[in-house]
């Protein structure tokens, strides 16, 4: 049984083109899928283009979609594919990219008695993006270093270094967010 | 406050799972705008390739038929031997002239000269016929007589033995041979190098002009195109999903029975696998107790063969060969989709990767050749193979065993 009522009708919608299905089901998963891109990505708007990328691909693959299974697991591997399509394809803009993650932190955050998931997201997305892309793959979604040096084309000591690097950032503007609460 | 987490990953990790996005309407216009610019250009190209593959195929067959104009005025020179025989009711010993001249004429006029000449022939004492025969390696050798644009021609059939008495352009011996049915001899130059209808052809020491020289060179090389359907498995058996592949080759006549082909394909290959045959993603770690059960893959393949082919003497316009070799598989995109002894949200349905894989010389081809002569231009080859890996290929590493039918139209420049 599907895990929304009437997911088999929008999906037998999206696969006969039908525009209203289409924005039946992009609204439906949307939250969840942006709090996805928005994890990889630098800003909303990156996460909208890398959202609809991935979008793109569910519609033109809807027919492979397999309705006996769950549909958030099939659209999740394909939100985290287009993520890492999209570092990617920015991967020679990522590298002069070279970020001072704790900059901007005491004026963008809004301390009080507890860390919003606002402000967890933009302590990630401060994140160098390939620091953001291994830290994302292996904490929040499980993937091993190994996979991850695959799907990011480097070698496993180097995702180990930038999981560790990434750490150190986050726990240093998490610092910077604590002596800005106090 | 409340100070923060000192364990980054359980920070993040539940931090970030209790999102709320509200929907954003400008996030849809800008999908559906992306979605009206796909719709324009949703025609799947690249599955015009098969069609367009078998409508080029059809068409280079037409144009490469024997007995087109475009044939006939891209024939090699030819020679022509105008033999006098005796008619079976007039014969008459005495006009029986061994002689036959050499000249470059277009094949389709000798043989409309050949239909001919009996008739124009028909109160004569003797029938003049022209016997056209194309060059290259012939079925016809021949050699100098005394006079310098004059050949004779020598012709031994596959049961005569070796010391059967050689055709030497008498009439009556030649008619004695092919039962008084004088053949037009087509160039069967590069497959039937031993002989029209099996027997045994040797070109004698012929002075030839480049152009002949030339002719006989440029045989040895043919260009082709093939279509194939390809069964893969892990193992040998379980043979349940085909896939096709069109590609192209080049093959050069090494030796007078050994060629080298190389070529490349494009195509898929379908097989599914269980989960022990195929490599563990770790990703299972995810799910302790439960494994892959099943995996559908369905990977877009660049087949690279090198194969060495043996050539058994051709039977009229067929032939046999087998051959060998090894092929290189470059893995385009490999999409596998997997079932799990366990339903878990957690672990992925599908996997795609893209580029990851590259097996050199990874794959051992094993193959049987039928190959009919169409033209002397043109064949048409039907190629039962099996592929053995060397190798474990793909992101599953798995024993990946093929077998098929290549169809291939190959042709002489």
């Amino acid at each position: 049984m599907s895990e929304v009522p009437n997911l088999d009708i929008i999906i037998k919608g999206c696969s006969k083109n039908d525009r209203e299905s289409q924005k039946q089901l992009y609204k439906l998963y949307y939250s969840y899928a942006m709090s996805i891109c928005l994890r990889y990505s630098r800003n909303y708007d990156d996460a909208v283009e890398v959202l609809n990328d991935a979008f793109m691909k569910v519609f033109s693959n809807i027919d492979k979609y397999d309705t006996a299974r769950p549909f958030k697991a099939w659209l999740r591997v394909i939100l985290i594919n287009a993520s890492i399509d999209h570092y990617k394809k920015n991967l020679k803009h990522n590298k002069n990219q070279e970020l001072s993650e704790t900059q901007g932190m005491t004026s963008d955050f809004r301390p009080d008695n507890e860390i919003r998931y606002e402000d967890l997201m933009r302590l990630v997305q401060k994140l160098s993006p390939v620091y953001r892309a291994v830290f994302n793959l292996y904490v929040i979604d499980g993937y091993k270093h190994k996979e991850i040096a695959e799907m990011l084309n480097i070698n496993v000591s180097t995702s180990k270094a930038n999981l560790t690097k990434a750490k150190a950032n986050l726990r240093k503007m998490l610092k910077v967010y604590e002596d800005a609460a106090i | 406050m409340q100070p923060y987490k000192d364990d980054i990953d359980q920070l993040f990790q539940e931090g970030l799972s209790s999102g709320n996005i509200p929907f954003d309407e400008s996030a849809w216009i800008k999908m559906e705008k992306r979605l009206d610019a796909a719709d324009t250009i949703a025609f799947a190209y690249w599955k015009l390739i098969y069609p367009l593959a078998v409508i080029l195929v059809i068409v280079l067959a037409i144009w490469l038929w024997p007995g087109t104009s475009d044939n006939a005025e891209s024939a090699p020179p030819v020679v022509t031997e105008n033999i006098e025989t005796h008619n079976n009711t007039d014969a008459n010993p005495s006009s029986a002239n061994n002689e036959s001249s050499t000249t470059p004429e277009i094949g389709a006029k000798e043989k409309e000269s050949y239909k001919q000449a009996p008739e124009e022939e028909d109160n004569a004492e003797t029938d003049t016929t022209t016997l056209t025969e194309s060059l290259g390696p012939s079925k016809i050798s021949a050699e100098n007589t005394d006079e310098p644009d004059v050949v004779r021609a020598t012709v031994s059939e596959n049961e005569a033995t070796e010391n059967s008495p050689s055709f030497t352009g008498g009439g009556e011996e030649y008619q004695s041979r092919f039962g008084g049915d004088l053949k037009i001899l087509e160039g069967l130059d590069w497959m039937a190098l031993d002989g029209y209808r099996g027997g045994e052809v040797e070109m004698t020491e012929v002075p030839m002009d480049t152009t002949r020289e030339e002719v006989i060179k440029k045989s040895k090389l043919l260009f082709g195109l093939t279509v194939s359907n390809d069964w893969s498995a892990v193992g040998v058996s379980e043979f349940t999903n085909s896939g096709p592949s069109i590609g192209a080759i080049v093959e050069y006549l090494v030796l007078k029975r050994i060629s080298v082909l190389a070529g490349a394909s494009i195509g898929s290959r379908k097989y599914s696998a269980v989960g022990e045959e195929y490599w563990r993603p770790r990703w299972m770690d995810r799910s302790p107790g439960n494994e892959i059960n099943t995996i559908a893959a369905n990977c877009r393949v660049v087949d690279i063969p090198v194969n060495i082919y043996y050539h058994f003497a051709p039977k009229g316009l067929n032939q046999f060969s087998i051959g060998s070799g090894i092929s290189s598989y470059l893995m385009l995109r490999e999409d596998y989709a997997y079932t799990y002894n366990f339903a878990d949200p957690n672990l992925p349905d599908t996997w795609v990767w893209e580029n990851r894989n590259k097996h050199y010389f990874g794959v051992y081809n094993l193959s049987v050749v039928y190959r009919r002569q169409l033209s002397d231009k043109l064949y048409l080859g039907v190629e039962p193979y099996f592929k053995i890996p060397l190798t474990e290929i793909g992101i599953g590493e798995v024993d990946l065993y093929s077998f098929g039918t290549t169809v291939s139209l190959k042709f002489k420049k």
